[in-house]
């Protein structure tokens, strides 16, 4: 019985050892497909992760998408509003205006007549930044960029800015190095970036107060700053002041009327062209608004201080000397798109005295071709040749025609200042009507038509004008005549009494030709011409 | 104000002449045509119009424009305001007009035009010439 007992239990442990074997066994091969399912599952759990950070991606970007777009309409709706309120006041003016509840002359009369203009001047500024706007946000590819030179922008501004400081009573104070390199940019762009840093600046100054204007170089950029002294922007406001439409109270109180688009335009701009606009501000005390730009691999030779030099009177040997050579266009052919541009000079009350110059300029504006037509007390002024070089830059005027004095006085002047606008110099042609119309009749009936009809003639002729490219070549100023008869020795002569070495060439041992065979000539008995 | 104004219409197209008139005769202005150039100086010397609408091209493409050119030398024509209005554009001399001879006229218009637009210049160009009447006498 022991040994059966012993022996079963023997068998049962033996049964028990097998069976925990392999349950051993069991439990480690469930161990390891555990582990197994357990590495799958951090795989899943990470993969599931990776999908849920793209997924939260996706929707960040989806509700920016959608953000973006409400973001403009409720901004296009907000500008909407904006315009609404200066055209319903100046149609109430004009309406109390026409229906006659205010008599003509008055002060009032004057008052409603300034308030409606001045009304429309800044509703019209305010389409004119939504449309630039507009046009910096979607027009970055199809902008010309080419090298820029920041001195000559900040340059032509000056005499406007001036003019507006003087108002204002802000000393404007330019800070110029004699060179600086140039940027790659849009002019119009970059003009439009400084002027609006420029005219803040003096808006936003009290008087007595100062802005200073400042270009310079430094490690292969190009900076430029505006600074002033005046009211300053509060630093919560600050980040505010590039985000478009926003206006600090304190520039409210200056002008009521500004977009606040101004500054996010000219942000825009500067990183356009691969720049930054930074501003440091103290309120109370100041502002500076500065703009760095790389600078252009191009950088120009510089200019020849005097842009095309005509012949002098007096040439040295060799001096460079001048001539004209055909670079484009085709002879004899009228090309009605050239995109004229007609300037009618009142030439003070020279012209404007017996000529209608706005008849005039009405009249050339309906001529086919004619994309512009203006007047200007002097077209010749400052002023006056910006409003030309104006045209080009900003309407692309592709030929100009200056109705003003004779060619001898200012062709010079107009060709310069087409040149400045990028205009070949050549594209211009003058109609005199001073002393062909002016100067010559009191009859202004006359006068002013004779004036249509040179403009008209001008605008025809302009469009045959060719480019022309000012060459410059090495002149010897020597002469060689040939033939010494009795022209050739009187041409010899008069070259050699104005100072140059003449060569006169005769085939025969002696010169004098049929001048020779005579013995005497009447009246003066001897031979000279 | 337009009461005894007198217009000459020049023109060879009786339906313009005809259409023309009526709107100037409805603002009361006295009308009165000649269908070719010489007809037309042989009228302004008579009647001495007030102003005169031309049309460029008649007989041939540019007789206007010898109108006008035979009004302005005659003393007594060539202060007579002239309107020019000409259907020259929509036609193969587009290019001949208004650049190619110096043009003696005050305005011009193309046809066809609205009687609003022929008014509107016709009053701006009698009006100009009176403050010029003005200002000589």
């Amino acid at each position: 019985m022991a040994a059966m007992t012993t022996l079963l239990l023997a068998a049962v442990l033996i049964a028990l050892g097998l069976s925990s074997l392999g349950l051993l066994y069991y439990i480690y091969t469930l161990k390891a497909k555990l582990r197994l399912q357990e590495a799958e599952l951090v795989a899943a759990k990470e993969e599931a992760q990776r999908h849920s950070a793209a997924l939260q991606e996706l929707e960040g970007e989806l509700a920016r998408l959608k953000s973006v777009p409400r973001v403009e309409m409720m901004q296009v709706l907000q500008l909407v509003h904006e315009l609404r309120s200066p055209l319903s006041s100046i149609q109430s003016a004009l309406d109390v205006l026409l229906q006659g509840y205010i008599t003509s002359g008055t002060d009032l009369h004057t008052e409603m007549l300034t308030l409606a203009r001045d009304r429309a001047a800044a509703t019209l500024a305010q389409v004119n930044d939504f449309l630039r706007m507009g046009s910096v946000l979607q027009g970055e590819v199809r902008r010309k960029v080419q090298p820029v030179q920041l001195l000559d922008v900040v340059r032509r501004l000056a005499p406007e800015m001036r003019v507006k400081a003087r108002w204002r009573a802000v000393n404007l104070e330019l800070n110029l190095p004699p060179s600086l390199p140039l940027i790659n940019a849009n002019y119009a762009d970059i003009e439009h970036l400084v002027a609006n840093l420029m005219n803040n600046a003096i808006k936003y100054t009290r008087a007595g107060g100062k802005v200073t204007v400042s270009l310079r170089e430094e490690g292969g950029k190009v900076i430029g700053s505006v600074e002033d002294t005046g009211i300053g922007i509060a630093p919560e406001d600050i980040p505010k002041i590039f985000s478009g439409f926003y206006r600090a109270e304190a520039a409210k109180k200056i002008d009521a009327y500004g977009t606040g688009l101004g500054l996010p335009i000219a942000k825009r701009v500067a990183e356009m062209y691969g720049g930054e606009l930074k501003v440091e501000s103290e309120l109370g005390k100041g502002s500076k608004f500065s703009f760095i730009f790389p600078k252009s691999e191009v950088q120009a030779v510089e200019r020849a201080p005097e842009a095309p030099s005509y012949p002098s009177s007096e040439p040295a040997d060799s001096s460079p000397r001048l001539v004209q050579r055909k670079i484009s266009g085709r002879r004899g052919e009228m090309r009605p798109r050239e995109r004229v541009g007609v300037y009618v000079c009142h030439c003070g009350t020279n012209i404007a005295g017996p000529v209608d110059v706005e008849e005039v300029t009405r009249f050339a504006a309906s001529l086919p071709g004619v994309l512009v037509a203006r007047h200007y007390a002097y077209m010749c002024s400052d002023p006056g040749q910006e409003l030309i070089r104006k045209d080009i830059r900003e309407l692309g005027v592709g030929r100009v025609v200056v109705a003003s004095c004779s060619p001898l006085m200012h062709e010079h002047t107009f060709r310069r200042a087409c040149q400045e606008a990028g205009l070949n110099p050549f594209f211009v042609q003058m109609a005199n009507i001073r002393e062909q119309c002016a100067w010559v009749t009191d009859d202004v009936f006359l006068a002013t038509r004779k004036a249509k009809s040179l403009v008209a003639a001008a605008v025809r002729r302009v469009g045959y004008h060719e480019a022309l490219e000012v060459k410059e070549v090495p002149v010897k100023p020597a002469a060689l005549v040939v033939g010494g008869g009795i022209a050739g020795i009187e041409a010899a002569l008069r070259i050699a009494d104005s100072g140059k070495k003449v060569y006169l060439v005769e085939r025969e041992p002696s010169i004098g030709g049929h001048m020779a065979q005579l013995f005497k000539t009447f009246p003066t008995l001897d031979c000279a011409a | 104000m337009n009461a005894g104004r007198r217009i000459l219409i020049i023109d060879d197209d009786p339906a313009f002449t005809k259409a023309t008139r009526a709107i100037l005769e409805a603002h009361g202005y006295l009308v009165d045509e000649a269908q070719n150039g010489e007809e037309g100086l042989a009228k302004m010397s008579q009647q001495k119009p007030d102003l005169v609408l031309l049309d460029v091209m008649m007989a041939w493409p540019l007789e206007g424009v010898s109108v006008s050119r035979e009004m302005m030398a005659q003393r007594d024509l060539q202060h007579i305001p002239i309107i020019m209005v000409t259907s020259i554009r929509s036609s193969e001399h587009r290019t001949a007009f208004p650049q190619d001879e110096y043009l003696h006229i005050d305005s011009w218009l193309d046809k066809p035009c609205s009687p609003s637009q022929l008014l509107s210049e016709v009053e701006r160009t009698l009006a100009r010439y009176e403050r010029f009447k003005r200002k000589a006498s």
